[in-house]
């Protein structure tokens, strides 16, 4: 066990200093210069100098990216060229509003996912296997942006029943009525993410559940004199869940990084908005900020995801 | 008479992943120290359970995996890994053939049965053009006892026997000498393996071949080849001729095998032999004797010493402390 | 002595995309008897397999049943009800498979495998007296430490200590009618003398044994009574000695002279020529006929009648 932890710790932080290290050069590759949008023709050229150096925008690319991964090591991610806040703080502010979306989307898509796949496997072929089929058909060709528009527009304009974008009704109250608030917010951005996740959640619970029901064991399972109901609870689901863990897994680990799109559609003020903003302001620190917390995002999930194949999954022995 | 194909001191290891940073490194013992010799227009049999490496055997003699040890002699000649010239291993892969257990996974399911034969025949230079390959696969494929025009159609169109004929056709088209057949009848049924097994006779006729047999079924094996070779763990336990499989002096593991096959006549039988536990994992193998934990005849000896192979006969070695020796 | 099962001209069939039925099992009629073991011996499709899963109802998708009666003593279990048939699975008919590699689930422990055949049809038990009787049932098929084999998973063990688990698992409710469908097929030949061994020893504790095998070397083995199929029919069946000593169908004595033993003599072996028919190609009249060397005009146009040879001894075949 201690083998496969530093194991996974190694690769994980390899992950994470070839992601960094990427991404430090590409956001210095954008075809502009944060330099313009800094400085103001007006301010001296000593001033301009001196912020220049500040930011360390004056030395050439090698020390800068030795600079920065000397002060990450540190847990420095240095400081918003927009704000002028520590990237850090500024990257806390927004990740709770994140997290708050991934967890709505993740109950959205357990809760009627797995279930919704699981009925499709056993009425394989009959009519309700082919109306799911075509929903989840529809529900990963779909264009997210269409349908976020879609639904505000429907919700928001038409129908008036939802807000058109934020993450609740400034000013920032208090109590129940700021929860209820920020639900009613949350639902518009919720469900517009959840489309694609949800249509491969069932469809990767779906095969692999009709995967599962083909096996020998399943047929051993009925002759020994268990309903259908309980071959799917007791001898297929687990089997079945299986490789449909790993693909949620990796689904979350993308999320935390923000879901750009939508976020920036309904103006909610997550890590994605954050990337949107600072990719127009060419906030080089924030972005970097928001990429490591993508990777270091994914390297846990995926870290979870093994763990709980193994719990699953007998035949996988962790640290072999 | 010159041995056509000898083998010697064979030996293949297979690295096993390493599971701590320190640790010895381990070998999953295949086939180990394995020597015979193969006369010409001889079948010899290699019959052996899962993991006795009878398969692996005959893939090293074939170089479709590098030797660990030991030496391979086709007609007098050092043909280890086929480390010969480009002419020369040219002529070693049409002289040396193998029949598969299932001819289907071997043959491309896009291409015609005909043009998959054919197509070595046209490469090794048994035929100098389409239409001369187009004539001898046809003549072959009439003498396993397939209709000529078998060869416009795909594989998948056959049953399992015919699929085998194609793979002896396709085995046959490059003119072999030696054939390596792995299984090749153990996945049919009963009254087409018979037919299958007539026709490996007929050929071997017919077309001067040497056969080295290899299967689980001692039945069949005894049956098709003059001598057998009797593989446990990687090691030969017997070699007899197959009239002298039987009776006290043979190895307790034949005795075993022999005892465990069971037989569909209603006479009384004997008491049977059962061995006890599983076939043990080559990677370990015993200090001593190689079947000494599951051997109904072993003595302390056994557990400390491994035995030599002792000869008892003229074609007749036997692995046991406990063999008699011929006078 | 009384009849445990018993197959009164039971037909079924395949249908195929546009409701074609094509028929396997032609009328099949036999018997086991109380304390006896029937031997049902064939070449692939010949509809053995077919022929289990019938008594079991467990028949896959596209299979019909198009009449006659499957009888569990005395009652047709081809009218019972999906509850009356899971309380018999199990309870009165108990099966082993040919692959033991994947007849048994690789997420759950051979404990929970093993007392599930249980507690289904003994939700009464207490945790404490499953366990007893699990570790019983492993002790009887000869497996070492059973206290730490019984929280094992299958991929801990061997093929044949997985079959031993198997017929575990099916005698611990003393079943009626054990079936062993091709129960050593899939082993070495002297893992199958083990297995085999268990078998005969095992025998009395169901009150009747089915074995479907290709191999007849073990139907002399452990069977009293043999039913030799040919293409979906029961072409002959009798006693033991009846079938091995006096074979009287073209096929039955084509089957026996064709099989290599170990003591065979050096000469060519008798052939049946041609290949196993498929469903799709039988014929109207003896779906043997094509390979027989004594074939008339009536051989292929009707089907031959079921003749009794000798008492105890029945064919079907218009030469007898």
């Amino acid at each position: 066990m201690l083998r496969f932890l530093l194991r996974r710790l190694g690769r994980g932080i390899l992950t994470i200093f070839v992601s960094v290290t990427l991404v430090f050069f590409i956001v210095r590759a954008m075809p502009s210069d944060p330099v313009a949008l800094l400085i103001s023709p007006q301010m001296t050229e000593e001033t301009q100098q001196a912020l220049m150096e500040s930011y360390g925008l004056d030395k050439p690319l090698g020390t800068q990216y030795i600079l920065y991964m000397k002060e990450l090591l540190h847990g420095n991610l240095g400081t918003s060229f927009a704000k002028r806040i520590p990237v850090t703080e500024y990257l806390a502010q927004k990740l709770p509003w994140t997290l708050l979306l991934l967890a709505a989307v993740m109950v959205i898509v357990l809760v009627i996912g797995i279930p919704v796949g699981l009925l499709a496997a056993s009425k394989k072929g009959k009519m309700a296997d082919r109306i799911i089929s075509i929903i989840v058909t529809l529900g990963i060709s779909v264009f997210i942006p269409f349908m976020a528009f879609l639904l505000l527009y429907i919700f928001a304009f038409r129908l008036g029943i939802s807000p058109t974008g934020g993450a609740y009704t400034p000013p920032m109250g208090e109590g129940m009525e700021f929860y209820l608030d920020v639900a009613k917010h949350l639902v518009l951005p919720a469900v517009a993410l959840s489309i694609t996740n949800l249509a491969n959640v069932v469809l990767y619970t779906r095969n692999s559940m009709i995967d599962v029901l083909h096996e020998d064991y399943i047929r051993t399972a009925y002759s020994k004199g268990n309903s259908k109901g309980r071959v799917l609870r007791v001898h297929a689901l687990k089997n079945a869940l299986i490789p449909t863990v790993t693909v949620i897994g990796m689904q979350i680990g993308i999320m935390v990084g923000g879901a750009t799109v939508t976020e920036t559609i309904f103006s909610w003020p997550g890590i994605g908005r954050l990337i949107y903003d600072s990719v127009n302001a060419l906030d080089y620190p924030v972005l970097q900020g928001a990429f490591l917390l993508m990777a270091v995002a994914i390297v846990i999930m995926s870290f979870i995801t093994d763990l709980v194949v193994a719990w699953l999954d007998p035949r996988i022995k962790l640290g072999e | 008479m010159e041995p056509l194909l000898k083998v010697e001191g064979l030996t293949k290891l297979f690295p096993v992943k390493k599971r701590k940073l320190i640790e010895e490194k381990r070998y999953v013992h295949a086939v180990e120290d394995v020597s015979f010799e193969v006369c010409p227009g001889e079948t010899l049999g290699i019959v052996g359970e899962s993991g006795s490496g009878k398969s692996t055997l005959a893939r090293t003699i074939l170089a479709l995996t590098p030797v660990s040890a030991g030496k391979v002699y086709y007609q007098g000649k050092d043909i280890t890994n086929f480390r010969v010239s480009g002419n020369e291993k040219r002529h070693l892969r049409s002289d040396l053939q193998m029949v598969f257990q299932d001819p289907y996974a071997s043959l491309n399911p896009r291409l015609k049965i005909g043009d998959a034969i054919a197509e070595p025949m046209l490469v090794n230079g048994q035929a100098k053009n389409q239409k001369e390959a187009r004539e001898k696969v046809c003549h072959l494929l009439e003498t396993v006892g397939l209709r000529p025009e078998v060869y416009e159609r795909f594989p998948y169109e056959f049953s399992g026997g015919q699929r085998q004929r194609i793979g002896i056709v396709r085995a046959l088209a490059v003119n072999p000498k030696l054939l390596f057949c792995d299984e090749s009848v153990s996945a049919l049924d009963v009254s087409v393996q018979a037919q299958i097994l007539n026709l490996f006779n007929e050929l071997k006729e017919k077309f001067n071949l040497t056969y080295v047999f290899i299967g689980h079924d001692l039945a069949v094996i005894r049956y098709i080849s003059d001598r057998i070779l009797v593989m446990y763990m990687g090691k030969i336990m017997e070699i007899a001729s197959y009239d002298e499989l039987f009776g006290e002096n043979t190895h307790p593991y034949t005795q075993a095998l022999i005892s465990a096959v069971p037989e569909p006549t209603t006479a009384p039988r004997s008491e049977r032999i059962i061995l006890e536990g599983d076939i043990p994992s080559a990677v370990n193998p015993p200090k001593g004797c190689r079947f000494c934990q599951r051997c109904f005849k072993a003595q302390p000896e056994c557990f400390e010493r491994e035995p030599d192979m002792v000869q008892t006969g003229e074609n007749h070695w036997i692995r046991c402390h406990f063999a008699k020796e011929a006078e | 002595m009384g009849t445990i099962v018993e197959f009164k001209d039971y037909s079924m069939g395949f249908q195929d995309d546009n409701g074609k039925v094509y028929n396997l099992l032609d009328r099949l009629s036999f018997k086991v008897e109380e304390g006896k073991a029937l031997g049902v011996v064939g070449e692939s499709g010949c509809g053995k397999s077919m022929t289990s899963l019938s008594m079991m109802r467990l028949l896959p998708d596209g299979a019909v049943v198009q009449g006659g009666e499957i009888l569990l003593e005395g009652e047709n279990i081809l009218n019972m009800s999906k509850e009356k048939m899971q309380q018999i699975r199990g309870e009165k008919l108990a099966m082993i498979f040919q692959e033991p590699m994947t007849a048994l689930n690789p997420v759950l422990t051979i404990g929970q495998q093993i007392g599930e055949s249980l507690t289904l049809h003994h939700p009464e038990m207490k945790k404490q007296e499953v366990r007893q009787k699990v570790l019983e049932a492993l002790e009887e098929v000869g497996i070492a430490n059973p206290e730490t084999r019984i929280d094992q998973y299958p991929h801990e063990f061997s093929g044949g200590m997985r079959q031993r688990v198997m017929i575990a698992m099916a005698m611990i409710n003393r079943p009626a009618l054990l079936i062993a469908d091709e129960p050593t097929t899939a082993l070495d030949v002297t893992i199958q003398a083990q297995i085999l061994d268990i078998m005969k020893r095992l025998k009395n504790a169901s009150s009747g044994l089915m074995v479907i095998t290709h191999n007849l070397g073990i139907v002399a083995e452990i069977c009293e009574e043999v039913v030799v199929m040919y293409a979906g029919q029961a072409i002959e069946r009798g006693t033991l000695k009846a079938i091995f000593d006096n074979p009287l169908h073209p096929y039955t004595k084509g089957l026996m002279a064709s099989v290599p033993t170990i003591r065979s003599e050096k000469k060519p072996l008798y052939t049946i020529p041609g290949t196993v028919p498929t469903v799709y190609d039988f014929g109207t009249g003896c779906r043997f006929a094509d390979r027989c060397e004594h074939c008339t005009e009536k051989c292929r146009k009707e089907v031959p009648p079921v003749k009794m040879a000798e008492k105890d001894h029945l064919v079907q075949c218009w030469l007898i």
